[in-house]
């Protein structure tokens, strides 16, 4: 059995990477996420274009060449910007580019189920608030939001997991710095030690279980927060759709 | 003017170049057959989700669970590993002597005439079948779905023509259930299109692999310096190209999509 608990306490210091990384990327692809999904619905032609070609720009791409394409390009301005500005030790810090690249890619994802919520707000109620008089921010704050937060929850839940499985890849496409290494990398060095693929493996696949329920069950109960006007709150199965 | 030209098209069709144009086969190879595999596991992962044994039962849906709660990287690295594990293992009962035992030091293989060696062909269908298995447990949950959204008249009306279970499974249910299952499986489709940047990941020298060593600074003793770091050109060719696969993907299922909704009244296809 101590073997067992040893092994577990070899990944738990990298798990705080992969956490770090999603806990980073999450709260600043939320906002972006919502910016792009109105941008997306913006009347305004050259405003809801671009917001469409960034979501599906990120979107129709594998976040491994997102995370090769931005780091090369981070690091082709090096000389003639980071280094003279004395950035450069944090510019390309993976502990930097990580959570960067992780927060395109989640807010392109994330805006498309807004939109999708967005699109699905009862046309009655934003009709009954402009009835009222309300001006476009407040029918916003008053009625769009806390409809197409609602209705968008389950679904960002199931991107917030798949965004915290996306953190595993981080560091196959960054350079790892001395001890800063994420649960698939530890996995990697531990089984290229002994060769035991099936113990490493996984441990570090319980570890991604164990922190996916965690999370499911901290937005279960913001949702069920957000439904506690319900009669009957609905509620949260443990595995909604799992689609990205 | 033509200078330019002449060099640009003599730098893009260098050996190299060419190489990496060539390793594009590797990732469609094993998009498609990442697809097929998907596809059958996927039926097959349907089939013991709605056996009637429970056994059975448990273990479709215990695939389909497992599999997906953990990233799709790991299972992706994991199974070729523990595959060639598994068969070493099994060539080790077999060849390996006392002996042999003895005068191996390192920890794996157990005796070094159980090294079995993997080339890029053996990668590359490992790989597929690891994207296959992987992607296989989403499809089995999208034709899960489908297969229980065909309306229950149509196969009534198909018992009522005396058709036998077989038949009503294979002539109606089926072949109805494309209809349903068809934009869940675009987005498996999706799924394994962008899984495929991992292959390099495998030592299987594609697309990614090949951009990283032709952006790398190059530097020539007979001609200097040709570029610096150009690694982000490539990278953004190869970020255009998977933008275009999906682009492409998109309006083929789309037809698809149409094809196999003929002649049947039905909400999914709206």
């Amino acid at each position: 059995m101590t073997w067992f608990i040893e092994e577990l306490a070899l990944f738990a210091p990298a798990i705080v990477f992969n956490i770090y990384f999603a806990v980073a990327s999450i709260p600043l692809g939320f906002v972006a996420a919502v910016f792009l999904a109105l941008g997306k619905d913006s009347a305004n032609p050259l405003i809801s274009r671009l917001s469409r070609g960034f979501i599906y720009a990120f979107r129709g791409s594998p976040l491994f060449i997102q995370f090769f394409m931005i780091y090369s390009l981070t690091l082709s301005f090096n000389i003639s910007l980071w280094k003279p500005l004395g950035l450069s030790w944090f510019v390309l810090h993976p502990l930097f580019i990580g959570p960067l690249v992780l927060t395109l890619n989640t807010a392109a994802y994330t805006a498309e189920i807004f939109y999708g919520a967005l699109r699905a707000v009862p046309r009655g109620e934003v009709e009954a608030a402009r009835a009222y008089g309300m001006s476009r921010r407040q029918q916003f704050r008053q009625v769009v939001w806390p409809n197409l937060i609602r209705l968008a929850w389950p679904a960002y839940t199931n991107e917030v997991v798949f965004l915290f499985h996306a953190t595993a890849i981080v560091y196959f496409a960054l350079p790892v710095i001395g001890l800063q290494k994420d649960v698939m990398i530890t996995a990697k060095e531990l089984f290229e030690r002994d060769y035991n693929a099936f113990l490493h493996f996984s441990v570090a696949a319980l570890y991604f279980l164990a922190v996916s329920l965690v999370i499911f069950f901290l937005f279960g109960l913001v949702y069920k927060r957000l439904m506690r006007h319900m009669p009957a709150a609905p509620r949260m199965r443990f595995m909604p759709k799992w689609i990205r | 003017m033509s200078d330019n030209l002449a060099f640009w098209l003599s730098y893009l069709t260098n050996g190299k170049h060419l190489t990496w144009y060539a390793s594009f086969q590797f990732t469609i190879f094993a998009a498609l057959a990442g697809g097929m595999l998907a596809v059958i596991f996927g039926l097959a992962g349907a089939t013991l989700k709605n056996s009637r044994f429970l056994p059975l039962r448990l273990i479709g849906s215990t695939y389909s669970s497992i599999v997906r709660g953990v990233p799709d990287v790991l299972f992706f690295l994991f199974f070729p590993l523990a595959f060639e594990q598994a068969v070493e293992w099994f060539i080790a009962s077999q060849v390996c002597t006392p002996e042999t035992l003895a005068a191996q030091s390192a920890t794996w293989p157990p005796c070094k005439e159980a090294n079995w060696f993997l080339g890029t062909p053996e990668y590359l269908i490992l790989a597929s079948v690891s994207l296959g298995l992987v992607y296989g447990a989403f499809a089995t949950n999208v034709i899960h779905g489908a297969m229980r959204s065909v309306p229950q008249g149509q196969l009534e009306a198909a018992r009522a023509y005396g058709m036998s279970a077989t038949q009503v499974l294979w002539r109606v249910h089926i072949r109805q259930m494309w209809v349903y299952a068809l934009p869940g499986l675009s987005n498996v489709w999706m799924l394994i299109v962008k899984a495929t940047s991992l292959l390099s990941l495998l030592q299987i020298a594609d697309i990614v692999l090949w951009a990283d060593r032709l952006g790398a600074p190059n530097y020539l003793s007979a001609v200097g310096l040709v570029h610096d770091d150009w690694r982000w050109r490539y990278y953004l060719v190869l970020f255009v190209f998977y933008i275009l696969v999906t682009f492409a993907s998109e309006k083929a299922f789309g037809a698809l999509m149409n094809r196999a909704g003929r002649g049947i009244l039905s909400e999914a296809r709206s």
